[in-house]
């Protein structure tokens, strides 16, 4: 495995380097909220202290709207286009949390009967440069060495950049897809020996406080016993029913289709949404499955923590705790994950 | 409201006329003939025929399997298939008009001729695998019958009709205007190789059937559980006092199928919002046996 | 006759003791710092869970809606007080069936402005308050049954924001291109929607699919259309709580445009919401002296 060493303004270059040859998606700091957004010749790349920006990297693979074909609308004339191939991007700066989020996309959007082309087109010509950090800068919000992960776990990534916390990164190339790469990296110093001593240090206690003390299996058995239980009305009851968590979510991938049209040419596309608004399972009849918040609110805390299990073998959480963070309500996943465990058995 | 950024002048390339890669993309059809089902006028079937021939290939469906039904600059809406699998040159599908359904709304507004879409076949549709040697049990009511319309056609097929054994069929609407493809049931009737039962709510005009409701009649009727397997569609109030009835009679839950209905949208299990419990009615679905379905939470 | 001053715990374990209500709506504390999360006590018992600090900043009248059959005690702070106000006038709220519970407040803390490192004093200064903390006129609740703390000194206040009046003075396109760049941050989670007290409707136009009033893509005509409909909803009935613009999970400017729609309000009605319960709101009545300076 070949590593570089950079600097902090090394790190700024290598993503001004990317740029040149794809989109580069990266942490930047708009108005005190750290998002990632597509980077343009006049922005600056911002680290946020934790690792995790507010605004996640979920629209590079699943775009906030997506056009899944173009139309023309004519009377014996009516024609589809396939929308354009999306363009080569990189995930600049994704934090363990957030490269496990990714494995969850992957999973629901390959899923046969029916791959999803769209998402599937993008995500091949995506490469993902994981960011790692000391644990001890972990944020309080969020909860992923709970669910397995570490903050220097560098699995599923192409290439993997590692804060050591001194002003110094070590950047190492994980895969053919990093490799491809080298002409932004070559250039870069090789990793020095205290670089990478410092790294394994900062890796082997970051690995040390992954408590994986969230038992998914167990997590899931209990919930599938709960669905009649009272605990809802207490999880619901201060909920405003908002899309604040969903969408800031970096699991959270469900979508509603719509047609926009301009004059007789229009697209078919698909936005975000959130089951948490009533529409979103109202039948054309008007009978509705979920009418209160109870309903809605047992709802993503099931599909997060069992359906996904169930039908997926994975958890759609990876504990990055932006749910904690964006409620305006300050509702906490983890106080519902207690409670769960706190329920008697039916 | 239309988004400014999505003008987009239009290269109008033809759609590949083999499975699409893209799962969104429905193949391009035309209604080729349109039916009123029902005296208020709110059930239509329509005819539907490919517009390249060979998609109808490619559209290889099972008797309880749904489609998307596209109409360009409106939507889709998710819908039975009412024809059988064995009608080589089309595809029909009958559906209710809903006021704040803008899908059906438009597709009851338009006339034969229309250019539409249709994406599928969708779902797991009704256990054929399982009906070899059996007895066959249908019963429906209102216009949840469309798919079963589709069951019976099939089996009812030359090449079909010899693999199982006896078809019963208990068929109940409001009143006998409201009955769905009434010239064919009545055709049904008075054939010797399946038992048709058509019964409704209440009797009007020059009705000379029978009159009420479908469980007393599958009460009366009561068909044999032995070596059978029961297909029932119908509005939750039917089901819920037909269920008990079968019971009685001593059909096992495992025979028994149902199929659901939610609101819909990808329909290829991705967009995450026709879910009951961990199943997506619109892949592990939407067709489930009664003994599934205890097992499934009570959303629906 | 002032209004009796109570303790907190003590009011909500008597209301529901002596069953005058089903249910106190207040706050506690949450699992973070810096932050109160809201509180629904129903057990005289869990009644000593109810704080009230400087951290309180959730409108919980928002929640009344939902308790219309019940009689509710809710603590409100004097902006929170404006919003019930405004929610009796238009029938919404019915005045017996509830018990305000006064909290005179002298500025909620904004988490986003204390620094990481920030001592305990240093969390309460007024440097790191809301925005529209520091612009309010109405520190002291004026209507409530019991109040749990002594007021608090009314200041003179600035009662619109300074980009409000710092937006008036521009030429249009800036103003145009501010506007959009604050567009461009929304991502339509409804948060701000959901968090106001006067948002209400049973189907709000954005879910309305027949008519589609509105897409919900990612261009920014989209947001800007929503934003711009809900304030047209909100004339004269804004009571410039803040709640939306706290609840904004990506920061986007919602005080400005708010406080720009209440300042236009007063100019050309002399009204403000939720202050005066005899006051008839401009968009309910029509009266001969209305301005007409935008007829030309």
């Amino acid at each position: 495995m070949r590593t570089k060493s950079l600097s902090r303004d090394d790190v700024q270059a290598l993503a001004d380097a990317l740029m040149r040859r794809h989109r580069v998606m990266a942490p930047v700091l708009q108005d005190g909220v750290y998002r990632f957004e597509w980077l343009r010749d006049d922005t600056t790349l911002a680290l946020p202290p934790g690792g995790i920006p507010k605004v996640s990297m979920k629209s590079a693979l699943l775009p906030r709207t997506e056009v899944l074909f173009y139309y023309k609308l004519g009377k014996n004339t009516e024609a589809t286009a396939q929308p354009p191939a999306p363009a080569a991007q990189v995930l600049f700066g994704v934090h363990p949390c957030d490269v496990q989020a990714i494995k969850v996309l992957d999973a629901v959007f390959s899923a046969e009967p029916y791959p999803d082309a769209p998402y599937l087109a993008r995500r091949e010509v995506t490469t993902v440069i994981g960011l790692g950090l000391p644990r001890d800068r972990t944020p309080q919000t969020a909860f992923f060495e709970r669910l397995g992960i570490g903050s220097m776990d560098s699995r599923d990534c192409d290439l993997f950049l590692a804060d050591l916390n001194n002003g110094r990164f070590v950047l190492e190339i994980l895969t053919d897809k990093g490799e491809a790469l080298a002409d932004a990296i070559d250039s870069l110093p090789d990793a020095s020996e205290d670089d990478l001593a410092r790294l394994a240090e900062l890796r082997s206690d970051a690995s040390a406080h992954v408590t994986a003390d969230i038992d998914i299996a167990d997590l899931k058995e209990r919930l599938s016993k709960l669905f009649e239980a009272d605990m809802w009305q207490e999880v619901a009851e201060r909920c405003i029913a908002c899309g604040a968590c969903s969408y800031l979510c970096p699991t959270c991938h469900c979508f509603d289709i719509q047609d926009e049209n301009h004059g007789n040419v229009g697209c078919r596309v698909r936005n975000w949404d959130t089951c948490q608004f009533d529409l979103f399972t109202k039948h054309a009849s008007g009978h509705n499955p979920r009418t209160n918040q109870q309903q809605r609110a047992r709802q993503r805390i099931m599909h997060k923590y069992e359906y996904g299990y169930a039908n997926f073998g994975i958890p759609f959480c990876t504990g990055c705790g932006r749910c904690v963070l964006s409620c305006p309500m300050h509702s906490d996943i983890r106080n519902v994950l207690e409670q769960i465990q706190e329920q008697p058995e039916p | 409201m239309c988004s400014n950024r999505y003008r987009n002048s239009l290269n109008p390339e033809p759609l590949n006329p083999h499975m699409p890669p893209n799962p969104y993309i429905p193949y391009p059809v035309t209604i080729d003939k349109i039916t009123v089902e029902n005296d208020a006028r709110d059930l239509r079937t329509f005819r539907l025929v490919f517009r390249n021939p060979a998609d109808r290939a490619a559209f290889d469906f099972r008797i309880g399997q749904f489609a998307e039904l596209s109409l360009l600059g409106v939507g889709e809406a998710p819908i039975g298939i009412a024809s059988s699998p064995l009608d080589e040159d089309y595809i029909e599908f009958t559906v209710k008009r809903y006021p704040t359904g803008i899908v059906s709304t438009a597709l009851h507004q338009s006339e034969v001729g229309r250019q539409m879409g249709v994406r599928g076949p969708l779902g797991n549709g009704y256990p054929v695998e399982r009906m070899a040697g059996k007895n066959i049990v249908i019963i429906s009511g209102g216009f949840a019958v469309t798919t079963l319309r589709s069951t019976i056609r099939y089996l009812l097929h030359p090449t079909v009709r010899p693999t199982v054994n006896d078809i019963t069929v208990v068929y109940g609407a409001r009143s006998p205007g409201e009955l769905c493809y009434k010239s064919e049931f009545l055709e049904w009737q008075e054939r010797d190789d399946i038992d048709v039962h058509l019964t409704v709510d209440k009797s009007e005009g020059d009705w000379q059937g029978r009159e009420g409701f479908v469980p007393s009649v599958v009460s009366e009727v009561a068909p044999s559980a032995e070596n059978a397997i029961c297909l029932i569609c119908g509005p939750p109030i039917m089901l819920k006092f037909t269920i008990p009835v079968l019971r009685e009679v001593g059909f096992d839950p495992e025979d028994t199928y149902l199929s659901f209905e939610m609101r819909m949208k990808c329909g290829i299990g991705k967009c995450g919002r026709c879910n009951i419990g961990d199943r997506y009615v619109c892949v592990h679905g939407p067709v489930f046996s009664l003994a599934e379905t205890t097992e499934l939470p009570r959303e629906y | 006759m002032p209004t009796e001053q109570v303790n907190l715990n003590e009011i909500a374990r008597r209301l529901l003791a002596d069953g005058t209500v089903d249910v106190v709506i207040g706050y506690t504390t949450g699992s973070q710092p810096l932050v109160a999360v809201p509180a629904f006590v129903r057990d005289p018992q869990d009644a000593d869970t109810l704080v009230f600090n400087r951290f309180c900043e959730q409108n919980l009248v928002n929640y009344l809606h939902r308790f219309k059959a019940k009689r509710v005690a809710v603590v409100v702070k004097g902006c929170d007080e404006r919003s019930v106000i405004g929610l009796i006038q238009e029938k919404q709220l019915d005045r017996q069936k509830l018990v305000l519970i006064g909290a005179p407040c002298a500025g909620i803390v904004d988490p986003r402005l204390v620094p990481e490192d920030a001592t305990e004093e240093e969390t309460l200064g007024d440097d790191v308050m809301y925005a529209g903390c520091a612009a309010c006129a109405v520190r002291n609740p004026r209507f409530a049954d019991y109040l749990i703390g002594a007021p608090v000194p009314q200041p003179e206040a600035p009662e619109f924001s300074d980009t409000t009046a710092e937006l008036e003075d521009v030429e249009s396109d800036e103003r145009w291109r501010y506007f959009s760049r604050e567009m461009r941050k929304c991502i339509l989670c409804f948060a701000c929607r959901n968090v106001c007290p006067a948002c209400y409707c049973n189907v709000c136009f954005t879910e309305s699919s027949q008519p589609k009033w509105m897409s919900k893509t990612d261009d920014e005509s989209d947001a800007m259309f929503f934003h711009l409909t809900r304030l047209l909803h909100l004339t004269g009935r804004c009571t410039g709580c803040g709640a939306c613009a706290r609840a904004c999970p990506v920061n986007v400017d919602l005080r400005t445009y708010n406080d720009r729609l209440r300042k236009d309000v007063k100019d050309v009605f002399e009204f403000e919401a939720g202050l005066d319960p005899e006051a008839r709101a401009p968009m309910t009545c029509f009266r001969d002296n209305d301005k007409n300076e935008f007829i030309k």
